[in-house]
């Protein structure tokens, strides 16, 4: 990397480098690597629209801890920030709009859905003590509910107010914005900004709106009965799978590489005669139509809203999910969210006051890979097309999280020993050594490594699976797949290895 | 390094010592002894029986012993003990020491410290089992008596609190006093609050022409303190058809709102240059960085938080090894620690993960975020929550300019300190070889280079300069603001929206649109409120912005595009 | 792609990255985790071999750790003596810490987990309203127990929360009244000042019922609302100055947090004293005053259930047992003392029991009657809260109180406030 000319001034060199948005024809026309892609689709799909909802059901049907009502609700609520980080990558990755504001679009959808869920008509828990109303109503000194709430109590009317508040707001701030040429920090400072003014507008009680509590008391099932939570993650999932169909679409259209123009050059754009500013408007409507879709179904699965949830903090948050996932890929927006709420969820509970390290630690090594995860995935499938598979390595995976299904219901703890050596059980061994025997084969693709690491990751904390003794183990795993994968490619085995005089192994390689 | 520097350091230290240690002595002060009649009268204040107590304080109040007021104060603060021996002795409010919290032993009568054995200076841990703790009953007559001897105590800060009071007690018995003192003091500080307490009180108490002229000369004097009794004495002389009082009283009243409405301008102006002098000293840093290395730094406001916490530790180190006299020094040695300490973190931080992003601006952007995290946590960590900065004794209290116009001390100094430090950053960046190439590089990068301008160089020193700055503001930030880990957050929103406002890279642009925001932040927010004052600030920037993208100040040539 | 040079500089940055993560990983398995209990979810329910879980669910980062680090620290100091003195029913308690991170949907997420996943008998946590509106319906739903510590607004009555903070009517009222007698100065304006959250709201809408039925004429009374981490107190200050220049009124704060530290040092700044306006605050303990300069705050007043100051020999042991297990500069307040007994209290409801089970533990927990460090308290035996005495403290320079007035007995607390019935009856 040419360091000396990388940094400064100079807007042609200052453009990030980033993968083509368009798959490389030669890698996409790869009938292999075609395949390769629909299966995984497909494995995805799956395990998103039937294992879940199987384990749920099993579980909830036979009594045992299989995928518990909480642990499917809480990724039904991360599907809903990986719809909203598909928003993000949408303005950022492709459009080249950092927008500080997204957690903000994020609310107000959440908003006008908590609002009709906290109404009666929305079955809201209101007393009659408080005349009926929403609780904090009382508080403020506000006996009848106000009239800009009214229409609220409709669902139609709720789902359209969610819709066209964000959308319009995001029109009027893109409009006048863009067109006044405001760009880059410009405009992420801008945005900041009025993500803090809205922060301490809906703070406000006078707002009516629930000030700094939000609003709560919904309909208790919501987030209570496993029928609900099944039926919220399902349509969540729906919804996921259909904005990413949307996004991919519009991406690939004209509209999309007009997009990635202005990310890469927008003065050329602008001498070409394209209205850059309508084009990056309409994108930024788009992706906040994206977050309140998110936070649309996000309320009634937390079962509170509040301005906490808007702070500028969360807005660069939503960022870093993208970061890590890889900007300009869909499906890395999606992973990087995932990762990075699975990461925080767990981390908050197994290191307690020290988790803020772990985290910031993530993120800077995120940074260190330009392309995030998405990189790997490219990586992979470069692999695959010089004939690396990775097939083991899947069966591996699905034997682990096999294993810890089994472990979790109690079946090993009768026949296996149960010794503890360093805080983790013995045998957990056994997983360990059947992953090692399975992927030490020549041929496993390395960039299968990490990426199956945090499959497992992802899997195991979703599910519920992760066993509790893993507290630090587990990201010490993770960890240690991405320093294998960065030694491998490093080529500091194969000079080692050349040096030894097997010039064999190495030509294998090349 | 040559002479004119040495020269040039030479005058910002005498500079900085003048400024700090001015205050110093202007507050000294000598305790002078107190009678022996005094003390037995003390004595019997002290003691149960309620007729000797009354009797203890009709006396008192006519003594005049202003020396009594700390020992007085102690002992209605439960502060004052009395040893098995028989001295009375003051626990002075605590000190750190050794890593636990003291108190300073006083002797009640000459306030000299007591000492132990060893001719040490002693302190207790706790309060003491004897402590003597005054009745209930007698909470108004002590406060009376107090304020009244207040009058005779050294501090002119004392006086003129209790002259004030005696007004608002409307105490008619204390006017003789009062009239006597201004006739001793003549042209003293206190000559207007004393006129002003004369003609409260003559006002409330008096007939006739005594009311016309005390109330002539409150609506001179201007100060607020009159009004409630003007407007109270207006409705009497409505009720009794007294038109003279009510045309005198009138004009009073319009005389003191013309004056107050002067005063109030006065005071925002200047609470919004202090906003301002502190939002300048977070800017000029960020500035300075984004316009050279488009770095946008959301740690900064925890590089401040670096400098505040090593003005604590500075300040927790005199409090351990350094004698108690001495210990408001400390804060000379915390200014420049501040800024080295920060810079140096700065340093590092540029050295180990930023220089690796340039040229990738927003993920300088998430990676700094990052850095806040790990910097806020670790503050957590080493520190905890509960920290507190003790200011040095030289910014207590205020400078009257006018009655009723105070500006406190640490304020002035805030603003002080930022025109100093505004002057040499200025200085550094304009005049001196170090700022050439800083400008060179932040115009352009590779012609810079081209011609030999260590660029890399540049950056890190350039980014820990910047961070530096911003550890001198937190060193500032707690004489008037808490201390924990979160304080950057409350910052950097601000100081952000100077750097757009002023124009990226601009050190003028900084300062005018720090300033500018300080202001308007100050004048808006006594007519608006807290919060709807903070949203039209920012809906004002963003419809700026709107006017001139760029900010006040932009760049022109080639940077300009970016 | 890259091309070969490119990529072994990126490696070599992510390489390096990465053992930057390693180390920092290291550091703080090393020094600055917690010592996570042992497997925490191998184990199959909460009462299974010789341990029983509890979760302890208060924030240790974010903005409200400043407040809850020591909730955490008073509730594990109870478990550990309670599994000195041989647990509860024969069994050692597990306490398993999670940090919610200040984070209000995080707390619901967390206290699932605790009740599901690692089937804890009960939680102590929570400090904000927010967090404890999070949490509440998971409690209802998988019929878990929570004990919340901290003082609050009222208006809430969930079967499955006990609350030993105090109620308005066991904080405010009293406050009020005594700033009217003539102890208290005979005040006679009132400036309600407060952060901008439910608590202040309902609290000064209490206060000016009360204040209003006393005969207080509404031009004395002014309320405000400043946000949280508000910093500037400048222009608050100089009005209430304005306001009180007679010397007869009087600050009733409600301000939250570290938004303290610069109102009362502006409050001095500006030369005001508590002999001229007394600030009494319904927010401010001894925690809080750890962290400012105490010498301006003396003879300001506070109204609470607890202070450290409190003369009796259990009140003394467990200062002194809190100090030598925190460090000697920590100090006790009300959240604190509340946090601790919660655990008493449930420990000595379970053994009343004879159960761990939820269903079983809240009955029992009704109306027992035990000995706090801030003497004999009483659980109400219907509505969940706590009977508990009131006390005025003056503030001393030592960053403690000084008791100056206390309720003849314990004060009945009110979960849903009479001053505010009357109110929603209108």
């Amino acid at each position: 990397m040419a360091k000396e000319t990388g940094a400064g001034a100079a807007p042609a060199r200052a453009v990030p480098r980033l993968q083509p948005v368009t798959p490389r024809s030669p890698l996409g026309a790869d009938p292999e690597i075609t395949k390769f892609r629909r299966r995984t689709i497909l494995g995805l799909l799956v395990i998103l629209f039937v294992v879940v909802p199987a384990l749920s059901l099993i579980g909830q049907y036979t009594g045992t801890p299989l995928m518990e009502a909480h642990d499917l609700n809480r990724l039904g609520r991360y599907l809903c920030y990986a719809i909203a980080a598909l928003g993000i990558d949408l303005i950022w990755g492709y459009a080249g709009v950092l927008s500080l504001c997204h957690a903000l679009f994020f609310c107000l959808g959440g908003y006008a859905m908590a609002m009709f869920l906290s109404l009666p008509s929305g079955g809201g828990d209101v007393r009659p003590e408080y005349h009926n109303i929403p609780q904090f109503f009382f508080f403020n000194n506000v006996d009848s509910l106000p009239v800009w709430w009214r229409p609220l109590g409709s669902f139609p009317i709720a789902l359209f107010v969610g819709l066209a508040v964000p959308a319009l707001l995001a029109g009027l701030i893109g409009f006048f914005i863009f067109r006044n040429r405001v760009r880059g920090v410009y405009f992420s400072i801008i945005t900041q900004a009025l993500a803090w003014g809205a922060f301490l507008a809906f703070s406000r009680n006078e707002m009516l709106l629930g000030g700094t509590n939000g609003l709560t008391n919904f309909y208790k099932p919501l987030t209570t009965r496993p029928n609900w939570i099944l039926g919220l993650y399902l349509l969540t999932s729906v919804a996921l799978v259909g904005v990413f169909w949307l996004c991919r679409r519009v991406v690939r259209s004209r509209f999309g590489r007009v997009l990635v123009a202005i990310r890469d050059n927008e003065p050329r754009l602008f001498f070409l005669g394209y209205r850059a500013d309508l084009y990056k408007a309409l994108a930024f409507v788009a992706a906040a139509l994206v977050a309140a879709i998110g936070g649309m179904l996000y309320v009634p699965q937390t079962g509170i809203i509040a301005p906490h949830d808007m702070r500028v903090e969360v807005s660069i948050w939503m960022v870093i999910w993208v970061a890590v996932g890889g900007r300009g890929t869909l499906w890395g927006a999606i992973m990087g969210a995932l990762v990075a709420m699975f990461t925080y969820s767990s981390l908050t509970s197994d290191l307690p006051q020290a988790w803020p390290f772990i985290q910031g630690g993530l993120f800077l090594t995120a940074l260190a890979y330009p392309g995030g995860a998405g990189e790997l995935w490219s990586r992979l499938e470069d692999e695959r097309q010089r004939g690396f598979g990775m097939g083991r390595a899947v069966v591996a995976l699905g034997f682990v999280e096999l294993f810890l299904i089994a472990d979790k219901l109690g079946w090993f703890a009768r026949i296996l020993p149960t010794a503890v050596v360093a805080g983790v059980h013995v045998r957990y061994l056994i997983p360990f050594a059947v992953v090692v025997v399975l992927c030490a084969g020549k041929r496993a693709a390395r960039a299968a490594v990490p990426l199956l690491a945090l499959a497992w990751f992802i899997f195991s904390e979703a599910f519920g699976l992760m066993p509790g003794s893993f507290s630090y183990l587990k990201y010490l795993l993770v960890l240690l797949s991405i320093i294998v994968y960065a030694v491998g490619e490093s080529g500091v085995l194969e000079r080692l290895k050349n040096r030894a005089g097997r010039s064999a192994l190495a030509g294998a390689v090349k | 390094m040559n002479a004119a520097w040495l020269w040039r350091i030479a005058a910002a230290t005498g500079m900085v010592a003048f400024l700090l240690g001015g205050p110093a002595w202007a507050f000294r002060q000598e305790a002078q002894p107190v009678s022996g009649e005094a003390r037995r009268a003390f004595e019997q204040l002290t003691g149960s029986a309620p007729e000797e107590r009354a009797a203890a304080f009709d006396f008192l109040l006519k003594s005049k012993s202003g020396a009594l007021v700390p020992a007085l104060e102690a002992f209605r603060n439960g502060l004052l003990e009395r040893r098995s021996d028989g001295t009375l002795v003051i626990y002075r409010s605590r000190v750190e020491i050794n890593g636990s919290k003291v108190f300073p032993l006083v002797d009640a009568w000459t306030l000299n410290p007591l000492t132990d054995a060893a001719g040490a200076p002693a302190y207790a841990d706790s309060l003491g089992s004897s402590m003597l703790k005054s009745e209930d009953a007698d909470e108004q007559n002590l406060a009376r008596l107090i304020s009244i001897l207040s009058l005779y105590h050294p501090d002119p800060d004392i006086r003129r609190e209790a002259i004030a009071d005696a007004a608002n007690r409307g105490d008619a018995d204390m006017l003789d006093d009062l009239k006597a003192a201004l006739e001793n003091n003549p042209g003293s500080a206190l000559t207007s609050t004393l006129r002003e307490s004369i003609a409260r009180i003559e006002l409330t108490h008096g007939a006739g022409d005594v009311r016309l002229n005390a109330a002539r000369t409150l609506g001179e004097l201007g100060t607020s303190g009159g009004l409630d009794d003007l407007r109270k004495v207006l409705d009497e002389a409505k009720s009794s058809n007294d038109t003279p009082l009510t045309t005198a009283i009138e004009s009073a009243i319009a005389r003191i709102d013309s004056y107050q409405l002067k005063v109030r301008i006065l005071k925002y102006t200047f609470s919004g240059l202090s906003l301002g002098s502190i939002l300048v000293l977070l800017a000029l840093g960020l500035s300075i960085i984004f316009g050279l290395m488009r770095v946008i730094n959301l740690a900064h406001g925890e590089f401040m938080m670096v400098g505040a916490y090593t003005t604590y530790v500075v300040a927790e180190f005199f409090k351990l090894h350094v004698p108690a006299a001495w210990f408001d020094y400390y804060y000379i040695l915390a200014l420049p620690l501040a800024f080295l300490v920060s810079g140096l973190v700065g340093w590092i931080c540029e050295a180990t993960i930023i220089r690796h992003l340039y040229g990738r601006t927003i993920e300088t952007l998430l990676a700094t975020w990052g850095i806040s995290l790990v910097l806020i946590q670790t503050a957590r960590l080493l520190f905890g929550d509960t920290t507190s900065l003790t200011p040095p004794n030289w910014f207590q209290g205020g400078w009257e300019v006018a009655p009723d116009l105070v500006f406190p001390l640490n304020r002035l100094f805030i603003i002080a300190f930022c025109g100093v430090c505004v002057a040499v950053v200025y200085y550094l960046v304009q005049g001196t070889r170090f700022g050439l190439l800083l400008r060179a590089t932040t115009q352009d990068r590779p012609i810079a280079a081209a011609l030999g301008v260590p660029t890399r160089w540049m950056d890190g020193m350039t980014f820990g300069f910047g961070t530096g700055l911003a550890g001198l503001a937190g060193a500032t930030v707690p004489l008037f603001d808490k201390l924990n880990p979160n304080i950057g957050q409350g910052y950097i929103v601000d100081s952000f929206m100077v750097v757009v406002v002023g124009g990226v890279g601009k050190l003028i642009g900084a300062i005018t649109a720090g300033m500018s925001l300080g202001f308007l932040t100050q004048y808006v927010e006594p007519w608006l409120g807290a919060i709807y004052g903070k949203l039209a600030v920012l809906g004002l920037i963003i419809v700026f912005l709107q006017r001139r993208p760029s900010g006040l100040f932009p760049h022109r040539g080639r940077a300009a595009e970016d | 792609m890259f091309n070969c040079l490119k990529t072994n500089l990126a490696l070599f940055r992510m390489l390096r990255t990465s053992a930057i993560v390693l180390v920092a990983a290291a550091v703080l398995v090393a020094c600055a985790g917690e010592p996570k209990a042992e497997p925490s979810k191998d184990a199959p329910a909460a009462d299974s071999g010789s341990t029983v879980k509890i979760g302890v669910l208060h924030s240790l980062t974010g903005t409200m750790a400043i407040s809850e680090t020591s909730l955490r620290d008073a509730v594990l100091m109870a478990v550990d003596e309670i599994n000195a003195g041989g647990g509860v029913m024969g069994k050692k308690i597990e306490p398993v810490v999670v940090d919610p991170a200040s984070d209000w949907p995080l707390f619901a997420e967390k206290a699932k987990q605790l009740i599901s996943t690692d089937k804890v008998a009960v939680v102590f946590g929570c400090w904000t309203s927010v967090s404890r509106k999070s949490v509440l319906p998971v409690f209802e739903s998988l019929k878990g127990l929570l004990f919340y510590p901290v003082q609050y607004e009222g208006e809430e009555q969930s079967p499955n929360i006990f609350y030993t903070g105090a109620t308005p009517n066991q904080q405010l009222i009293p406050a009020a009244e005594y700033m009217m007698s003539k102890e208290g100065g005979s005040k006679k304006k009132f400036y309600l000042l407060g952060t901008d959250y439910v608590f202040p709201r309902t609290a000064n809408k209490v206060l000016r019922a009360f204040l209003l039925s006393k005969g207080v004429p509404e031009a004395n009374i002014v309320e405000e609302y400043t946000p949280f981490g508000h910093n500037n107190y400048q222009d608050i200050v100089r009005k209430i100055k304005e306001f009180g220049k007679a010397g007869d009124a009087t600050v009733l704060s409600t301000i939250n947090g570290d938004s303290n530290v610069p109102f009362y040092k502006e409050f001095a700044n500006q030369g005001l004293k508590a002999t001229q306006i007394p600030i009494m605050a319904f927010s401010v303990a001894e925690d809080e005053l750890r962290a400012m300069e105490t010498e301006h705050l003396v003879g300001h007043l506070a109204a609470w259930n607890y202070y450290q100051s409190l003369d009796s020999p259990e009140n003394k042991k467990f200062v002194e047992a809190f100090k030598a297990k925190f460090g000697k500069d920590r100090v006790t307040d009300d959240p604190i003392e509340a946090a601790y007994f919660g655990v008493y209290v449930w420990k000595a409801a379970v053994e009343k029991a004879g159960s761990f089970d939820v269903d079983k533990v809240v009955p029992a927990v009704l109306g027992t009657e035990f000995d706090a460090p801030g003497g004999h308290k009483k659980m109400h035996p219907e509505n969940h809260h706590t009977f508990k005495p009131v006390y005025i403290g003056k503030i001393k320079a030592d960053g403690q109180f000084d008791v100056i007035w206390k309720s003849p007995g314990l004060v009945e607390p009110e979960a849903f406030s009479h001053y505010l019935k009357g109110d929603a009856a209108k």
